[in-house]
């Protein structure tokens, strides 16, 4: 493929090819670039841009109260772009920085914490703020920051708010380079009824942005829908990101809205206007599905977190993004639209303003900050399996997800352009690049050509869409899958398209294999694909990627199609096993790796759906 | 003779401490009677103070007060100004270390504050480029190709037997073109990348290491990157230099005004320093 990497589009490039055979007076590439109308680019030009787009900092109550951080966003941008920063004294820097941010903070009493912090700051006398500053929140201080009817912090919470707000803003704005590193203003809508997590983000296209809707003014997601459609109808355009269905109890991808009614189509259509994304990784926990919903998925158990903040077990089924595609399916055949028209995004979830998915890094997703000492007592403290006396139970939690996004250049308009139309995937944190098409008439030696992706666009869709009506001599639909692995991670084992349809009004889950590496075969008689092994060592906590493969692709036709019925397919890509970020610190210092996590792990990435509806 | 006595005395007068003392004292008592009002119990409510609550609530809310949120904002204020009020009077200032620090952040606002510094003249801003030009030099960026050998075909010692070998080849003048090598997803050609750029396709990895000081327009490597093997020709390297004044100008009047207005809030806090004495006693002498 003869596809160039340009960083700005444009005539400029032929002329500079031109000129650089002689290297002598080589006119800087700034002073023409303005001049120059940007060219249009074809959606084959598109690149993987890697993001984070839920990170709290210290204008999080919570993340006051609970991690005790003290970064503010401004802080937080720039460490992402991979800025030195200095927090507590210590300079820090991102190894590997990102290309876009959103900083979520919870819009429930936004920055009331970080002004308690400040022993001049207005409530730092109160009682509430007394406990702040030690780090000593009640049950009720906790509750208060999602539901701060119930907690009275003694200081004029909304004056503060206004005041945070603006430092939000300013944040964004002053730390966007358009073309290097994209920042998005957001908030978190924080809705907890009885510790069932409804949470959502809320992402603002622009810097045209509204005061923060929270959980105080209301619990129910259409009510935040409704602060949408208002402000985009005033021309504030933002969509909510729904995030940890896991610990929703069922009540994140229910059949039923808020008032216990059975979706309807209005429903439907406002949640998919609304909430085009969904979070599918982040530190507490993966949302996809599990192992109760998806009995026949050798992969499903992979980093389950299902430990409500009140000590009790979520419940699975209604909390699970898999599941939800699939009564997507079922409610759409009743009213005619789908309310789980989602793609897939990851993020972590970070409380400390400090980005991080390194699972070598990764010190559990609490009260360890990349800027304080680490100590044996830390290590051997956070290795047990316990609370501990933290609202979770930190050897649960993963090292956090990344959000990728098919888009033509780094900057707000393209990347939140490709989150409207779900040209996504999630990651487990690691920089895996996945592309899935959909189209009826997709050629094996596609594979092959110099120019893939521009027919691949000229001949489907990507992810996040719904295949183009069928052709009515057309078989059965047809999808392109590409997956590269991480340049500084492992190699790939395995892509498989998981596709949900229905039967009867009933949900089917199917997984198939579809790309693996050379050496390796489907066994005919079991129809399994045999592990790819594992090299990783425990004494060490290194892996080679001496199996697997660096890239996989394949052209996949749906064996089992039935034009009658809707289905869904996504692709899941699978990392070769490497060691847990528990693994690796217990290694470091020298401790017994714990027993009630698993030692090593397959990291992974899931492309947004591609939706097929039947005709008519 | 007497004139002159009178005038004489009325001179030195002049002079006489107790004069300067009265003068000071009449003219603090005229300030003291413009500045306050008559009497200390009263609190009152005018149009100045009533614009005073609109603009700070306009700056908090974006909106002017709604009627009956300013009902509670001037309530607010009744009660703040009388307990402020006798709290003055109490002497609760003196020694509060927060009431200290509020005072010295005002000051130090207000030495940051002192007019306006101005626009730059042409020259000045040429200046502050010249003895600013590491902060606005710009990375350096390269054009090169790459022709790629993947592991995913017969392994890691086949990729790196097959890339030696193309390297033979096209040495020796064989066409690109006709060189056995995989298809690279990420493009064959880069044009103005910045290391950046090519760590995040590359990864941390030989490749992105060395490209940029690889000898220009010849084949080299193999090199590993995080993909696999490959083939490098470097075909044009453009040094961090510094961009063109006329690119930034924007930044660097920005840059100039801050680092104005920075230096004149030293020079104002300086001036105000430079009228204390410090007197050391005890264990601070040897401090």
């Amino acid at each position: 493929m003869r596809r160039s990497y340009i960083i700005k589009a444009g005539p400029i490039i032929t002329v500079f090819a031109l000129l650089s055979a002689c290297q002598t007076e080589v006119p800087h590439p700034q002073s023409t670039r303005a001049a120059e109308p940007p060219a249009p680019v074809s959606p084959a030009q598109r690149a993987a841009l890697f993001g984070e787009l839920h990170m709290h900092t210290a204008f999080s109550t919570d993340a006051v109260m609970l991690v005790g951080t003290t970064v503010t966003p401004d802080q937080a941008y720039r460490y992402a772009r991979g800025e030195t920063v200095t927090v507590l004294g210590q300079p820090i820097r991102l190894k590997r920085p990102l290309d876009f941010m959103a900083v979520t903070d919870h819009a429930e009493q936004i920055g009331v914490g970080y002004e308690m912090l400040d022993p001049r700051g207005r409530g730092a006398q109160t009682p509430f703020g007394a406990r702040v500053r030690a780090g000593k929140p009640s049950m009720d201080d906790l509750r208060g920051i999602f539901l701060s009817k119930t907690v009275d912090p003694g200081v004029d919470s909304e004056s503060i708010g206004r005041s945070t707000w603006k430092r939000v803003v300013d944040a964004a704005q002053s730390n966007y380079q358009p073309g290097r590193f994209t920042t998005f203003v957001g908030f978190e809508w924080s809705s907890t009824p009885t510790f069932q997590n409804l949470h959502r983000n809320v992402i603002f296209k622009s810097a045209d942005v509204a005061y923060p809707y929270s959980a105080a003014d209301s619990e129910r997601p259409e009510d935040l829908w409704s602060y949408l459609e208002a402000n985009r109808r005033r021309g504030i355009e933002a969509m909510a990101i729904p995030h940890n269905g896991n610990l929703s109890n069922g009540l994140m991808y229910d059949w039923k809205d808020s008032d216990g009614r059975r979706i309807d189509r209005a429903y439907a259509l406002r949640r998919q206007e609304n909430e085009p994304l969904n979070e599918l990784a982040q530190t507490k926990g993966v949302s996809e599905t599990h192992p109760s919903l998806s009995p026949e998925d050798g992969f499903a158990d992979f980093a389950i977190f299902e430990g409500l903040f009140n000590g009790g077990i979520s419940k699975a089924s209604g909390s699970y993004l898999r599941e939800a595609l699939g009564r997507g399916l079922v409610l759409s055949e009743e009213v005619g639209a789908n309310p789980y028209l989602t793609g897939f995004i990851g993020a972590t979830d970070d409380h400390g303003g400090l980005f991080n998915t390194d699972e070598a890094a990764f010190r559990g997703g609490g009260r360890y900050s990349a800027a304080k000492p680490f100590t044996l007592e830390d290590a051997r403290a956070l290795l047990v399996d316990d609370k501990n006396g933290a609202p979770i139970n930190e050897l649960n939690t993963g090292s956090g997800g990344l959000t990728g996004v098919w888009a033509e250049s780094n900057t707000r308009e393209a990347i939140y352009a490709a989150m409207r139309r779900r040209e996504t995937f999630a990651t487990s944190g690691t920089r895996l690049k996945v592309r899935l098409f959909g189209g009826w008439n997709y050629d094996r030696a596609l594979l092959n050509k110099q120019r893939r992706w521009d027919m691949a666009y000229a001949g489907g869709v990507p992810q996040g869409s719904n295949l183009p009506h069928r052709p009515t001599r057309a078989g059965a639909p047809r999808f392109l899958v590409w997956a590269q692995k991480d340049p500084d991670g492992a190699n790939l084992d395995r892509v498989q398209i998981i596709k949900l349809s229905t039967i009867g009004g009933k949900m089917r889950e199917r997984i198939f294999d579809v790309a693996f590496d050379r050496g390796r075969r489907i066994d005919s008689a079991t129809g399994q694909l045999a592990a790819v092994g594992n090299t990783v060592n425990l004494t060490t906590a290194r892996y080679t990627n001496s199996i697997g493969a660096a890239e996989l692709a394949s052209l996949w036709v749906d064996p089992e199609f039935d034009p009658a019925h809707p289905a869904v397919y996504y692709a899941r890509v699978l990392e070769i096993p490497t060691p847990r970020w528990s693994t690796v610190v217990a290694i470091q210092h020298k401790l017994p790796a714990p027993k009630s996590v698993p030692a090593v792990i397959q990291e992974r990435g899931w492309t947004s759906p591609i939706w097929y509806e039947p005709n008519g | 003779m007497a004139d002159r006595g009178m005038r004489g005395s009325f001179t030195s007068f002049l002079r006489e401490p107790i004069f300067h003392f009265v003068l000071a004292g009449s003219l603090l008592f005229g300030l003291v009677q413009l500045n306050t009002p008559p009497d200390p119990q009263a609190i009152r409510i005018d149009d100045r103070v009533i614009s005073q609550l609109a603009a700070r609530y306009q700056r908090q809310f974006g909106e002017a007060p709604p009627a009956d949120r300013f009902r509670a904002l001037i309530g607010r204020h009744i009660y703040e100004e009388a307990l402020y009020r006798h709290g003055l009077a109490l002497g609760l200032d003196r020694g509060d270390e927060i009431v200290r620090r509020r005072i010295v952040q005002k000051m130090e606002f207000l030495a940051g504050d002192e007019g306006d510094v101005g626009e730059p003249t042409p020259a000045q801003l040429r200046a502050w480029y010249q003895t600013h030009q590491d902060r606005y030099r710009q990375p350096e960026q390269i054009s090169f190709r790459q022709i790629y050998f993947s592991p995913d075909k017969n392994g890691e010692a086949a990729a790196l037997t097959r890339a030696r070998n193309a390297l033979q080849k096209v040495t020796a003048g064989v066409a690109v073109d006709a060189i056995q090598s995989d298809q690279f997803s990420e493009g064959e050609h880069f044009i103005l990348v910045e290391p950046g750029q090519i760590e995040r396709i590359f990864g941390s990895s030989a490749l992105t290491q060395q490209v940029s000081s690889l000898p220009l327009n010849q084949w080299s490597g193999p090199l590993r990157s995080g993909l696999g093997w490959h083939l490098v020709r470097l075909e044009a390297k453009i040094a961090d230099k510094p961009p063109a004044l006329e690119s930034i100008s924007g930044r660097l009047r920005q840059d100039w005004r801050e680092d104005r207005m920075a230096a004149n809030q030293r020079d104002a806090i300086g001036r105000i320093l430079k009228d204390f004495v410090v007197v050391r006693a005890g264990v601070a002498k040897s401090l």
